[in-house]
């Protein structure tokens, strides 16, 4: 093996190292770093906090992520599911992605049961009063213009993930159209989904106010709504997700601790590595060159 | 559409029945929706296509999924060949095969076992609406019908009772989540409900074949106080709460996680975290700033990384605000013309597709 493979290999295995370590001594350790303040998660949090809570009226979150973004998707929704249970403002779950399946039980269970060991059963958040899954709707597009042009959401989906009749539940008993629907959360990793609830889930006089999760990498094809208005609100990547949860934190100090500020904290560490990264190779190149200029190659 | 015979020099058609009748449904398929569209909402309701687009939806919806059925028997006769045949490879096909049937065949156990969840909802339900119509259709001069009905219901109730303490005696025996336990409690409360409308029901009953046919002293029907008893409403929550904790500590449950979020997810989420420290390799070996633009990307990524990092915020409070005026200048008007673009790009697309005028899929590839 030449000289230069070698030490290709050789450092491509401390780079997998680094990197390793990096991620998961924050996350082992329980480092936590404050999160950096994001103007468009103030702004979804501003929003939330001022939609009305009135019978009849749900807010829809549609968790089209699977286990790939997961770790930037689900802790974004994780925050919101939590602010709108906070605020009593009954949640409909679904999701248009097969794979999301495991998550879309499990946050919105996962999140009443710490609500309900902070305020030890003085105030208590049950299935059916205060979330409904309704799970995995195929039919994109389509199953979006049918949700806007229903008289009656809960005939659309009719029943629930465990086969119980939508119209039992009393969260969604005086729910009709898309008019009772006062805000719309998405949350997905996945190019061209979110473009369809901007683009079908509207009627020629109501559009339901929106906001995105996104993965850090759409963040700049995100932008493009939030600053025309299409969307009020957006948690860029965990970093969003994790300055949304120090906003609740502020508002509810006795709140239990979530996982996005833990992951962003290990999040961050890994971008810093990555830039001393591209430092160090640049570094490297410059070197090489004037060590092959000063040899007379070249 | 024509070719040209390269040996004879003459024209020839080289559409066969096929391709025309693949286009043509494609272009009534397409038709559908672009008149839908464009046509006024009073035209749609006045022809009874309101009624209809929902239904055509679904349709839709399921010739979409049926490429799923496609994909699963091109899967059964390629490697089912493979592993018959004892082909090279023959026992990956046995491994994929037999993961797809154990899934298949766990994934629709689970599923069921779900749905027969909100059945038992339903039955109790249906209870709670036959106390009603007990009470609604009270017959005060037709005492056999109203104790045959009042006899139905004690026997439904009295099923429902039964088969809920079964379940609630396993469940209460099982290890279970705080939340778990609390419905448990609850539940045995609203059966004890339940237990005391059935008890009322059978004086009723009783009181009412003592009467026989003497309609003058026929009684108000007992269910008048039974619908507004609290079983009514608490009930089918907690069975359908209870059940779900029976049905997540059964093995077809356990099965099912230990499949998806042990299996599944582990290993989709463990593919893409590799690239976390691909890119970490790439950024070391081949991110090189040679130039003045690369230096602005590379500028311009260090500024935006690090605006949404702790570390900026500690380096300097101006690096959050230089961030947001990236991207919601610079960067939004380089997406709003990739948008608009693609955009532009995808409808020409979808009307060549329309027009079947992108052919290549179903049509006779040209012999050159």
């Amino acid at each position: 093996m030449s000289s230069s493979a070698g030490f290709q290999l050789s450092s491509s295995r401390l780079i997998y190292l680094a990197v390793i370590l990096v991620v998961a001594i924050p996350l082992v350790s329980g480092v936590l770093l404050p999160p950096a303040r994001l103007a468009s998660a103030d702004r979804f949090y501003a929003f939330v906090e001022q939609l009305p809570v009135a019978s009849g009226k749900i807010a829809l979150l549609a968790f089209d992520f699977g286990p790939g973004t997961k770790a930037e998707n689900e802790p974004q929704a994780e925050v919101i599911t939590e602010h709108l249970m906070r605020r009593r403002i009954p949640v409909l779950v679904f999701t248009q992605y097969a794979q999301a399946q495991g998550f879309i039980n499990a946050v919105p269970e996962r999140v009443a049961a710490r609500l309900n060991r902070e305020h030890q059963n003085k105030q208590k958040w049950e299935y059916g009063r205060d979330w409904v899954t309704v799970g995995y709707r195929p039919g994109l597009s389509l199953f979006l213009q049918a949700l806007a042009k229903s008289q009656d959401i809960p005939a659309l989906f009719e029943k629930d993930v465990y086969g119980v009749e939508l119209t039992s539940l009393p969260a969604l008993q005086d729910v009709k159209s898309i008019r009772d629907i006062i805000f719309v959360g998405e949350f997905t990793g996945l190019s061209g989904i979110f473009d369809l609830y901007v683009q079908f889930l509207q009627t020629k006089d109501y559009t339901p106010p929106l906001g995105h999760g996104c993965t850090s990498i759409t963040i700049p094809e995100a932008y493009i709504y939030l600053d025309s208005g299409q969307i009020k609100g957006l948690l860029e990547g965990v970093s969003g997700a994790a300055w949304y949860s120090q906003l609740l934190n502020q508002e509810y100090p006795q709140r239990e601790p979530d996982s996005s500020q833990t992951m962003n904290t290990a999040l961050g560490f890994a971008q810093l590595l990555m830039l001393v990264l591209i430092v160090l190779g640049n570094l490297r190149g410059v070197f090489s060159a004037r060590k092959l200029k000063r040899s007379g190659v070249g | 559409m024509v070719v040209k015979d390269n040996q004879k020099g003459e024209f020839s058609s080289s559409r066969n029945y096929r391709d025309r009748i693949i286009a043509a449904v494609t272009f009534l398929g397409g038709l559908y929706w672009v008149l839908e569209f464009i046509t006024p909402q009073a035209v749609l309701d006045k022809t009874g296509l309101t009624a209809l687009h929902e239904p055509i939806s679904y349709g839709f919806v399921a010739v979409g999924a049926s490429a799923i059925g496609l994909g699963l028997i091109n899967l059964l006769l390629y490697h089912g060949r493979k592993v018959l045949l004892l082909r090279q490879g023959w026992w990956a096909s046995v491994t994929l095969l037999g993961g797809l049937f154990v899934m298949l065949g766990i994934g629709s156990a689970d599923w069921y076992a779900t749905h027969r969840i909100g059945k038992h909802n339903l039955e109790v339900t249906k209870l709670g609406l036959f106390t009603n119509s007990i009470n609604d259709n009270w017959d005060s001069r037709n005492n056999s019908e109203n104790l045959r009905r009042v006899e139905l219901w004690i026997n439904l109730a009295t099923k429902i009772v039964v088969e809920e303490r079964e379940v609630l005696n396993r469940v209460s025996t099982q290890e279970k989540k705080p939340e778990e336990a609390e419905t448990v409690a609850e539940l045995e409360h609203a059966l004890h409900a339940l237990d005391e409308t059935i008890r009322r029901a059978a004086i009723e009953m009783d009181r009412l074949k003592d009467l026989g046919t003497d309609s003058s002293k026929i009684p108000n029907s007992w269910a008048q106080t039974a619908i507004n008893d609290s079983w009514t409403t608490t009930l089918p929550p907690l069975i359908t709460s209870t059940r779900r904790a029976q049905h997540r500590l059964s093995a077809v449950a356990g099965l099912y996680r230990l499949l998806i979020e042990g299996l599944f997810n582990s290993l989709a989420a463990a593919m893409f975290s590799l690239l976390a420290v691909y890119i970490a390799a790439a950024a070391f070996r081949a991110f090189r700033v040679r130039n003045i633009e690369s230096a602005l990307m590379m500028g311009a990524a260090c500024l935006v990384i690090l605006g949404q990092t702790s570390f900026g915020v500690a380096i300097s409070g101006y690096l959050p605000t230089i961030r947001l005026w990236l991207l919601e200048v610079p960067s939004s008007a380089a997406f709003r013309a990739v948008k608009i673009g693609a955009a532009v790009a995808g409808l020409v697309m979808a009307l060549r597709m329309w027009l079947s005028m992108e052919s290549s899929s179903f049509g006779v590839k040209d012999k050159r």
